[in-house]
């Protein structure tokens, strides 16, 4: 028998319509479920943010309720919702969301689109507001007990000096006013410490240091003239072992790492590694170290002394010669970074943020490195575990440094600054809400002195308000002021770097700490890519000659735009005109770019595209 | 001022009440929204009587929105152009006729589009006239900046002495002006980075510190280079003054512990010169 012809083309036909129907289908309910008007006919205002971690969104539900339950705002029918939106769309959710005129009411800053002076297309300034004092700091709803010298400055300080940065978390430098009212504070990254696991490793090492000889591993910590490739003097190592602290040092912080995977080989903990690491760059422990080491170039590379080395800058003295491959701080810190590397699981690079937070809280890890907004999350990983035998306590600090006579001591000499900290989590009014003052109204509410302290408890992250309370197992994680500032240090994976150029460091980087590569064949490898005439050093004078002009076109626009405010009478409109008209003067047109290559090729002209 | 009618050939144009459109224009103008204000003005302007007390400002807001609305075009500028003339035409007197001949300069000097040629010279005039008619401003300060950034970027040490010329006389004639701090610390770079006179840089220096930063928010950065540079030109005691200042009036400075470092160090080679050593403050969150 022979069986009808079917015409494929009915088939994908059909595939599509019911792909349609679908898609309809979903699209009603959805929209029905997320329409402007609430259960009771108000109106809704819908708050969008990307804070997955656990605690945040619990915070802020807490705190949308206390809202909504105000006598004023329920008599108005307005209804506050949350939007959390996963920070892999987000960006691409509020770049279309944004232009076609529906993103939500409120949103923490996202979408390309919106960066530079664009930010002020799609978001309200709010600098109008923050000099009057927030009303939801007033005596009527501030916490029982505050003291009196406290509820008096929140009652009548200006809504800005209210957060403990002065908002300068939600100021725009470029535009000169504050576009996000921050709900918390990041504070800086820090070590979590298994403290069971601690213990067991100290106890562990206390046997193989005494007996006699030693394990070749140990031997080879021990830094003395002998062995300068050691990490800390012996007698250090074994004092250490004695009490029950963390590594102060960060010769003791190797030392345990060692000592946790020789306790995982003798007892048969396949699992159990020194430290919890992923594809997230921040689980990096290196990370900490890098900017130690990649500060010793800043006055070498600078051609504006003063001024933080731009990227051009740096990239411009290895053309010089000023910097190579052989530099001693520059290969110290690939050996710093290959060591510490060795401490992570195995294919760490194949995993993600949240793999190496289950390591940890499972406790197949000693230690796992990260920021205060995955605290809340390992914490309660930690206590609220099914066999009550495997809770167990956690210590954070900031990564140690090396005490005298260690290793890298010459170079480590403090920690990364962290003196400038800022609120986070800006949250920003959509220029097109038809609720613009309902808007300012939740924004006012959620950054007031009692409900952002109800919100870190909640949530366990730092505070971003005057005198709020933080929770005890998060003040570890207040900013440290002491130390290395960042901007003084070399970092060509930076966004700012050509894509080749910071695609070449940032893989040869990846492939070296992993051991598929040696360090010759890393410095060959970025070297050639440096030096390629096509896409190397000499094209970035190029691009970022042009990235230099564009901005300067931004910067001619701002110019004209703030002195057109200045004539209509605003004297903050003057100042800001002053100082972006400065800023433009140093790079007007690509002139500092210019003048650096002149200086360095006299007698050669600059490309230009 | 109020609504009008207007007509045409062909047919009757209703145009509302301009007084709203400059409103709604400079409203877009604030939020960078060029091409917004443009298509808000370019309807409206044909039809506003040019003896009406809000030409001029109408017609600088739509130059400045056809001079920045994309894309940038030779008829935008032409356009842009014409408009700024006809303000510096009609109100010659007025800080609009100053700044539109600022905009002008600038829109000479700027190549905006493939095949435009910036042209110097033409800049030159337009600041040289804002310096002249509108002597001892904050217009002529604007001017003798942008006057000297065209000499500066010459390169040539005659040139850049010249840009030296134009922002002393200027700082000169207007101490107190509000640009003085803008002056002092341009002329202070031009003599670090392009002179390579420390010595002069510092004084330089010393006067933007004196009668305030441009950019108050990085008052660190400029207080580190100025520190840096007192360094290179020998004068240690002020490096460590400077510094100190860094680590005591900003204390969410980034650069509070590397300049407490570098007084140190000062203190060690100057033993007898009793510099103190700054102490960094602590941050704490809570009560």
């Amino acid at each position: 028998m022979r069986l009808p012809r079917i015409n494929t083309n009915w088939i994908a036909a059909g595939i599509l319509l019911g792909a349609f129907v679908i898609s309809a289908v979903r699209y009603y309910l959805i929209s029905g479920s997320t329409s402007d008007l609430s259960e009771d006919g108000g109106s809704v205002i819908r708050v969008s943010h990307w804070q997955l971690e656990p605690g945040f969104r619990e915070a802020l539900q807490w705190a949308i309720d206390e809202y909504n339950d105000l006598p004023h705002v329920k008599q108005s029918g307005i209804q506050v919702v949350q939007m959390p939106i996963t920070g892999k769309v987000y960006n691409q959710f509020m770049n279309v969301h944004l232009i076609s005129g529906t993103a939500p009411d409120i949103a923490v800053q996202g979408g390309r689109i919106a960066e530079g002076n664009a930010l002020a297309k799609f978001y309200a300034p709010l600098g109008t507001y923050t000099s009057e004092p927030n009303p939801y700091n007033s005596s009527a709803y501030q916490v029982d007990d505050l003291d009196p010298a406290l509820a008096e400055f929140l009652e009548q300080a200006p809504w800005s000096e209210t957060f403990f940065d002065g908002l300068h978390g939600g100021y725009n430098m470029l535009l000169g006013d504050y576009y996000g009212i921050p709900v918390c504070t990041f504070g800086g990254a820090r070590i979590f410490y298994n403290l069971s696991i601690l213990a067991e490793v100290k106890a562990f090492a206390r046997g193989q240091v005494e007996h006699a000889p030693q394990a070749s591993w140990l031997k080879a910590l021990w830094r003395d003239e002998s062995n300068p490739e050691g990490y800390l003097p012996e007698c250090e190592g074994i004092a250490w072992l004695a009490h029950d602290a963390i590594p102060q040092t960060l010769g003791e912080l190797i030392f345990y790492s060692y000592a946790v995977q020789a306790y995982a080989e003798s007892s048969g903990h396949s699992y159990l590694v020194p430290i919890a690491a992923s594809n997230y760059s921040l689980n990096d422990l290196a990370s900490a170290y890098q900017i130690l080491f990649f500060s010793q170039f800043w006055e070498k590379a600078s051609m504006e002394m003063g001024l933080p080395p731009s990227n051009l800058e740096y990239l411009a003295a290895y053309q010089r010669g000023d910097w190579d491959f052989d530099d001693p701080a520059l290969k110290s810190y690939f050996e710093i970074a290959a060591l510490l590397s060795q401490f992570y699981p195995y294919g760490f690079l194949g995993l993600d943020r949240e793999q190496a937070q289950r390591r940890f809280v499972l406790g197949q890890a000693a230690m796992i490195y990260t920021g205060a907004w995955d605290a809340p999350g390992i914490f309660s990983g930690a206590k609220y575990r099914d066999n009550p035998e495997d809770v167990f306590e956690i210590k954070v600090a900031p990564p140690p440094t090396p005490a005298p006579g260690e290793r890298w001591a010459e170079y480590i000499t403090m920690r990364r600054s962290e003196a400038n900290s800022k609120g986070a989590v800006p949250f920003a009014i959509n220029k097109s809400t038809p609720h613009f003052e309902e808007c300012l109204d939740f924004l006012k509410f959620i950054s007031s002195h009692r409900i952002n302290e109800g919100m870190s408890t909640r949530s366990g992250w730092l505070p971003v308000i005057v005198g709020a309370q933080a929770p005890d197992n998060v003040a570890a994680f207040t900013p440290i002021v002491e130390g290395m500032p960042a901007r003084l240090s070399m970092n060509l994976s930076n966004a700012g770097v050509p894509p080749i150029i910071r695609n070449a460091w940032t893989a040869n980087y990846k492939l070296y700490i992993s051991g598929d590569i040696s360090y010759e064949e890393l410095a060959k490898r970025i070297d050639t890519v440096l030096n390629n005439p096509r896409y190397g050093i000499e094209h970035a004078w190029t691009t970022i000659l042009q990235q230099e002009i564009d901005q300067s076109r931004a910067n001619t626009r701002t110019i004209s735009v703030e002195r057109l405010n200045a004539l209509l009478g605003s004297d903050e409109a003057a100042q800001r005109e002053r100082a972006i008209t400065y800023y433009n003067l140093l790079k007007d047109e690509g002139v500092q770019i210019r003048h650096w290559w002149q200086k360095d090729n006299p007698d050669v002209p600059l490309s230009e595209y | 001022m109020g609504i009008f009618v207007a007509c045409s050939d062909t047919s009757e144009v209703s145009v509302s009440d301009y007084d709203m459109k400059l409103s709604e224009a400079i409203r877009s103008l604030q939020i960078f929204n060029f091409d917004e204000a443009y298509q808000s003005l370019s309807t409206v302007m044909p039809f506003v009587p040019d003896n009406d007390p809000d030409w001029p400002m109408l017609a600088y807001c739509l130059a400045v929105s056809a001079w920045h609305k994309s894309p940038p075009s030779q008829e935008a500028m032409k356009e842009a152009e014409s408009y700024f003339k006809a303000v510096i035409e009609k109100a010659p007197e007025s800080e609009l006729a100053a700044s539109s001949l600022l905009e002008l300069g600038r829109l000479y000097e700027i190549a905006d589009f493939r095949d435009d040629i910036a042209d110097l010279s033409a800049a030159r005039n337009c600041y040289q006239r804002v310096r002249q008619d509108f002597t001892r401003s904050d217009m002529s300060a604007r001017a003798a900046l942008f006057l000297a950034q065209t000499y500066a970027q010459e390169f040539e040490r005659p040139s850049v002495e010249k840009a030296i010329e134009v922002l002393t006389n200027e700082m000169a004639m207007q101490p107190h002006s509000p640009w003085f701090g803008v002056m002092a610390q341009f002329a202070s770079q031009i003599y670090a980075f392009y002179l390579d006179d420390s010595v002069a840089a510092v004084s330089y220096y010393g006067k933007a510190s004196e009668a305030g930063f441009p950019r108050p928010a990085e008052a660190d950065i400029s207080l580190w280079q100025f520190g840096l540079l007192a360094e290179a030109a020998g004068q240690e005691e002020l490096a460590a003054d400077v510094y100190g200042r860094i680590v005591e009036d900003y204390p969410r400075s980034i650069f509070g512990s590397v300049a407490r470092q570098r007084v140190i160090r000062i203190a060690e080679r100057n033993p007898d010169s009793e510099i103190r050593i700054p102490e960094l403050p602590k941050i704490s969150l809570g009560r």
